[in-house]
């Protein structure tokens, strides 16, 4: 039987420590929805998968994705979906310790990837951030002369309106910070690499 | 074979897979000889295994030989260039041994 569970994905290294402490638990998802926002989960063996979301280079269907996720596949890591340029992945626990990255170069290279999606997620919220004020200011004015149907903050409408406001200085809120994490780890292994090979 | 390839330094990941391809191998063969050989010190990750991988192909060091006939997996062995290579690595680590040893018996002999 499959158990729903809800995450609205905004900070993909705590979305994977989230899927590994279920899975420690016996909880292994499966699946999920369009957005990654409702998870499907089996119950199993206690800690038999351990789960890893990696951010892809090209877009999935490009040759490069299908590729990798083939080559991933041939080394016992199965992917179980994919998001917004993320593919969820898991391997048999069993079968060894499941690291995509361990060398230096591979590491710099994948936060580098990384922190380029969060530079244009934080373009692009900057830039919704703008709209959404602009029909604030307005929704408020128009409010206050009487103009329109809503003439209250408590109208369902305007109580959605304030909850995606929420939503959307969270989000800008957790990439600045995913975006300074990465960059902080990038400058960290540069760092390392002038020491040792 | 561009000049930075013939004095660089290999990384101790490209110089474990091409030691590992001396024998026609599999992607996860590659991984658990390197974690053989070294007795667990190293293990590459298959996200790390596969960029490596690539760079090799391009650089015509290792070639693809078609799949393993029981397992379906992709195959790479290591090519005369990639030879040559991994010939001029081991020579260079020998002579930084080398340096190695004589400079710390000097140290030993002043104590």
């Amino acid at each position: 039987m499959k158990i729903k569970l809800w995450r609205f994905v905004i900070d993909v290294e705590k979305t994977e420590e989230w899927l590994n402490r279920l899975a420690a638990e016996g909880l292994h998802c499966v699946g999920f929805g369009f957005i990654a926002y409702r998870y499907y989960f089996e119950q199993g063996e206690a800690g038999a998968y351990t789960y890893r979301i990696a951010m892809l280079e090209e877009s999935i269907g490009h040759p490069k994705s299908i590729q990798y996720i083939a080559f991933l596949k041939e080394n016992g890591v199965e992917c179980i979906g994919h998001v917004l340029g993320h593919v969820f992945l898991r391997k048999r626990t069993a079968d060894g310790a499941f690291t995509l990255f361990t060398d230096r170069a591979s590491q710099i290279n994948n936060y580098r990837n990384m922190l380029k999606e969060r530079k244009i997620g934080i373009m692009v919220l900057l830039v919704s951030a703008l709209f959404y004020l602009y029909a604030l200011i307005a929704g408020n004015i128009n409010m206050a002369a009487g103009i329109g149907f809503i003439s209250s903050h408590f109208h369902p409408i305007v109580i959605m309106f304030y909850a995606c406001g929420l939503l959307l200085v969270g989000t800008v809120y957790s990439y600045i910070r995913q975006w300074r994490r990465y960059s902080a780890r990038i400058k960290e292994l540069q760092q390392e690499g002038a020491l040792y090979e | 074979m561009s000049e930075k390839s013939e004095h660089s330094a290999l990384t101790e990941g490209v110089y474990l897979i091409l030691i590992s391809l001396q024998v026609p191998r599999h992607g996860y063969a590659v991984m658990q000889n390197i974690e053989g050989l070294t007795a667990g010190r190293v293990i590459l990750g298959a996200g790390t295994l596969y960029g490596a991988i690539n760079s090799l192909l391009d650089k015509g060091w290792i070639s693809a030989i078609g799949h393993d006939s029981t397992s379906r997996k992709k195959e790479y062995v290591i090519t005369p260039m990639g030879k040559t290579v991994l010939h001029n690595e081991i020579k260079r680590l020998e002579a930084l041994v080398k340096i190695g040893q004589e400079e710390r018996l000097g140290v030993g002999n002043e104590n």
